[in-house]
């Protein structure tokens, strides 16, 4: 489909007749439609909805009321939109009108213009379901605002309907639904003889568990829709926890003194530890300086009178007594005046073990003297650390003091109290968690006794003649069912694995940081850091996932056109409508991802505000722009204090707010120009 | 050369072709269909599993 022009005629906000051409060109692909928050923007996206459809976005407030309300002051009871578009080189126009007075007439119509003629169609929502599914049109008419919608863990089931729409699988899960309800009409059918009367039992018991599990599948529901409830709380809190600014802010620097003051603290511990070792290892140093001193000097003064080491020889003396006979060879008897007087000589002989003694002081003294003078620079070392550590855990002390009574003006029984809910509110999260267990299990549980009950009964069936057809027939339901439900896994397995492809090298192309994709066996998709981190889900990065996802769908879309395989629905070419695609980006998020939005297919419509055409997301799309239009309000009041509006396009200056005018809506203006 | 299994699955390939066609022609239908749908799905059902009727008998 390529839109060619769509008319609106007291379509909501739009007041009597407007009308806009899109560019169909496949260079210049885009449509950009400037507006301010409020004029009309998301109203041009519901008018398209609606004109195929007959539906909006759920977000559209007051859905129902479609006429616009001065035409209806003016007595005009009928608003319509209207549609042209191209499809497989046909044009078409489709026409759906809301009318206040009469709701007899045909709502909805399409005609194929032909020539100058048009032929109307004979089943209209038929046709443009052909051209656009409706269940796909969410995801080409894409509301930017609410991209992040995809990505929840809450939204897992609109991701996976996503996916399957664009797979066009609808047919085989319908066939699948189908060949189970009359499967289960066949055991309900089958007559009762002697031979089946256990399969009335049977059916009975299987009845009982389909309850069982049907029961059980709607409490996983409530609870699950209450999981999100309490998860949804948690965030709240989370949030305005976060957010309570001055308490915020103090508790950040609290935070960060008390770690300062606990290093600190350890740091005190080891430089005394560090002063009392030095003590015991070296305060024997400091106490024997005196004695080692003395030692010393006694040492010096025997060694100087040559005492020491003594003269004589213990070992040698007793050697001549023994022998008689001195070393010049004279005699000397016992008890001679001669040998007394060499034995008196061992009064002043050393033997070894008192020289080795003396050596022994010696040394221990040299280590002494040697070691005292290092003690100082290691007790002067630890202990200016030491009153280094004391002075940071003082500051330190002081400034948790000062930050505690600033925080006494905080309300803090508040964050108390939220913090207090939190936990409660974790704790019956995590009750919900296991209640959904139990179910899942009881569930599994009974939907195996139940398939055993099935093939039982079939076995049972066969073996009577009267019953023996049904269990051919269910049989037949069995095998074409498994037959289908493989295909159904094994298309998605594919579909996940090129959309994972798709939205990776988007990404690539769009993001600055080197961020993975998850994609989970429920579609569920988020973004992770390098580091294995995943990046909160407001983030502008998880806009750009949603609008990836998109892209990424539209793209499969495409490829998916000219599917062969009957059972599948086919794909569709079909322009890309993105109402406030950038959102929470920022300015270079907003210029890379412009970029890239011609690319994502083979017709673009934008709808932007003026903080989002700035000036670097409108030169990325300068070579792409086909046609241009600015949403002008206009207002029956006076401008009074308000200050003028005003935009310069292409040169020209554009009032994007009309005051003393004729009607209150908006009125579309082509931007023209070289 | 297919397996045996191959072979019975693939004998069903006329009535899978049945069956798509029929949801196919009742997907875009906006009415309430389900019961008349699932009521010509019994039909192809029962016309198959006749005796001596084309449907492969697991």
């Amino acid at each position: 489909m390529i839109l060619e022009e769509i008319r609106l005629t007291d379509f909501r906000c739009f007041y009597g007749d407007a009308f806009l051409r899109f560019s169909e060109d496949p260079d210049k692909n885009v449509t950009i439609i400037y507006a301010e928050n409020g004029v009309g923007k998301t109203t041009l996206l519901n008018a398209l909805l609606w004109c195929f459809y007959g539906e909006t976005t759920a977000r559209f407030e007051k859905r129902e009321e479609i006429i616009n309300y001065d035409a209806r002051k003016a007595g005009r009871s009928v608003a319509s939109v209207e549609v042209l578009f191209e499809h497989n080189e046909k044009r078409y126009i489709a026409k759906r009108f809301a009318n206040l007075k009469n709701n007899t007439g045909r709502e909805f119509l399409v005609n194929r213009i032909d020539g100058g003629s048009q032929i109307s169609l004979d089943s209209p929502d038929t046709f443009i379901n052909t051209v656009i599914p409706r269940d796909m049109a969410s995801h080409f008419l894409f509301d930017g605002e609410h991209a992040e919608v995809f990505l929840g863990e809450n939204n897992r089931g609109s991701i996976k309907s996503a996916v399957r729409d664009i797979l066009g699988c609808s047919l085989i899960e319908t066939a699948i639904e189908d060949l189970q309800a009359v499967s289960n009409q066949f055991r309900k059918q089958i007559p009762s003889t002697k031979a089946t009367r256990q399969i009335g039992e049977l059916n009975s018991r299987h009845d009982a568990l389909t309850t069982q599990i049907d029961t059980a599948k709607s409490a996983i529901n409530q609870l699950e829709t209450k999981r999100d409830q309490t998860d949804q709380q948690i965030k709240d809190i989370d949030e305005k926890l976060r957010n309570t600014a001055a308490a915020k802010e103090l508790q950040q620097s609290r935070d960060r003194l008390t770690g300062q003051l606990s290093r600190a603290q350890r740091r005190q511990k080891d430089y005394a530890d560090e002063v009392y070792k030095w003590l015991g290892e070296n305060g024997r140093f400091i106490v024997s300086k005196r004695i080692t001193e003395e030692t010393f000097t006694f040492l010096e003064e025997k060694e100087h009178r040559g005492r020491i080491p003594s003269p004589y020889n213990e070992e040698f003396v007793k050697d001549i007594l023994d022998a008689q006979e001195c070393i010049c060879g004279a005699k000397l008897e016992p008890g001679s005046a001669e040998s007394k007087k060499v034995a008196s000589l061992l009064e002043k002989a050393a033997n070894q073990v008192m020289r080795d003694r003396v050596s022994k002081v010696r040394a221990r003294l040299t280590t002494l003297k040697t070691e005292r003078a290092k003690a100082p620079g290691r007790l002067t070392k630890a202990k200016a650390q030491l009153a280094e550590a004391n002075d940071e855990f003082a500051t330190a002390e002081a400034q948790l003091a000062e930050i505690s009574e600033k925080l006494k003006g905080i309300n803090f029984e508040d964050i108390a109290e939220r913090e207090r809910r939190r936990g409660e509110l974790r704790n019956e999260l995590s009750e919900i968690d296991q209640k959904i267990g139990s179910f899942r299990t009881n569930i599994s549980r009974a939907e195996r006794e139940k398939n055993q009950i099935d093939s039982d009964i079939t076995e049972l069936a066969k073996q009577n003649k009267q019953t023996a057809i049904y269990g051919r027939r269910r049989n037949l339901c069995e095998s074409i069912k498994g037959k289908l439900e493989l295909q159904l896994v094994s298309e998605e397995d594919q579909a996940r694995k090129i959309l994972r492809a798709g939205i990776r090298r988007i990404l690539e192309a769009t993001t600055r940081k080197v961020l993975n994709l998850r994609m989970t066996e429920d579609y569920l998709i988020s973004l992770v850091n390098a580091d294995g981190t995943a990046l909160p889900k407001s983030s502008g990065e998880n806009q750009l996932l949603g609008l990836a996802f998109t892209a990424a769908l539209v793209e499969f879309a495409k490829v998916r056109q000219n599917a062969k395989d009957y059972r599948l629905l086919p794909g569709t070419i079909a322009p890309l409508v993105l109402d406030s695609p950038f959102g929470q980006l920022d300015e270079a998020y907003r210029a890379t991802t412009a970029e890239f939005i011609p690319k994502m297919a083979r017709q673009v419509v934008l709808l932007v505000s003026k903080s989002q055409g700035s000036e670097d997301v409108l030169d990325a799309l300068k070579d792409h722009l086909g046609a241009e239009y600015v949403l002008v309000r206009h207002n029956t009041e006076s401008r009074g204090e308000r200050k003028q509006e005003s935009r310069y396009f292409k040169g020209k200056e554009f009032n994007t707010a009309v005051f003393d005018a004729e009607f209150d809506g908006t009125e579309i203006m082509e931007i023209k120009g070289p | 050369m297919a397996s045996e299994t191959e072979t019975e699955l693939g004998k069903n390939d006329p009535i899978v072709r049945e069956v798509i066609e029929l949801e196919r022609s009742y997907f875009f239908e906006k009415r309430n269909v389900k019961t008349e749908r699932q009521r010509k799905l019994r039909d192809i059902i029962e016309r198959h599993t006749k005796p001596g009727a084309d449907a492969h008998d697991p």
